[in-house]
């Protein structure tokens, strides 16, 4: 799509606050992480 | 996020999944659930102020957002501005009010109960440039490029044709406008049985 202008946030580790062991334990496993972007689309 | 992948799931049945899941996140909001929520976890994770504070607790209580977009600056005074997945609305009705009424918030979802806390709590706010339509954000009922900014926040990864999901963000989006979103990523490749879990797509 040629978008430009990317930034991306910090990784955050959403599923860490979870308060079921085993959904830490699987997004441990995957590396699951909640994140951020911001892209801008080109002018024609 | 995996875009391209196919879909190793029954595409109906997960919606199905997600819908439940999601319902019980906007009439139980205090049950526990595999991913965090509410006011306390938007604030952890640096949710615009004073704007969160305006936005009613019915609202907050079920927001299930996965990071923190809004660290990417600002809604705009009179953009077009459309949150894909709503929900019951935290980051719409923040949206709506960095707007103005110049402005308009569009939200869409496929979770009935969910948009319809989002509409009680923009009525509450006293809002009238929030739009709100029930769909799949893979087929958006939008104009081409008649959107100034698309916003999201944990949704797109329950998503399994992120392909669609993607070409209709580029649609309706008006060249020079921008995306910003919050998402999961993983870092390790997710095995072909994994994939398989329904459970592993809801959270």
């Amino acid at each position: 799509m040629g978008y430009r202008e990317l930034e991306q946030g910090e990784p955050v580790d959403t599923f860490a606050r979870s308060t079921f062991d085993d959904t830490r334990r699987k997004a441990a496993k995957f590396g699951a992480m909640g994140s951020t972007i911001r892209a801008t689309k080109p002018q024609r | 996020m995996t875009i391209g992948a196919e879909t190793p799931v029954d595409v109906e049945i997960l919606r199905q999944e997600i819908a439940k899941t999601y319902t019980e996140v906007s009439t139980e909001p205090d049950t526990n659930f595999s991913f965090p929520t509410g006011h306390k976890w938007a604030q952890e994770l640096g949710y615009p102020e004073p704007e969160l504070t305006w936005v009613p607790e019915d609202t907050v209580a079920s927001f299930a957002g996965v990071a923190n977009h809004w660290q990417h600056g600002p809604v705009m005074p009179g953009e077009t501005v459309l949150d894909l997945g709503c929900g019951a609305g935290t980051d719409l009705l923040i949206a709506a009010q960095m707007t103005g009424q110049a402005g308009r918030a569009i939200g869409i979802d496929m979770t009935a109960s969910m948009l319809e806390r989002a509409r009680s709590s923009a009525q509450a706010m006293g809002l009238t440039n929030v739009e709100l339509h029930d769909s799949l954000i893979e087929s958006l009922p939008l104009e081409d490029e008649s959107v100034d900014i698309v916003i999201s926040n944990g949704v797109i990864d329950l998503v399994p044709d992120k392909e669609a999901v993607f070409a209709e963000i580029d649609r309706v989006l008006r060249p020079g406008g921008r995306l910003q979103l919050a998402d999961v990523f993983i870092r390790h490749e997710v095995s072909e049985d994994a994939r398989k879990r329904i459970d592993l797509w809801t959270g």
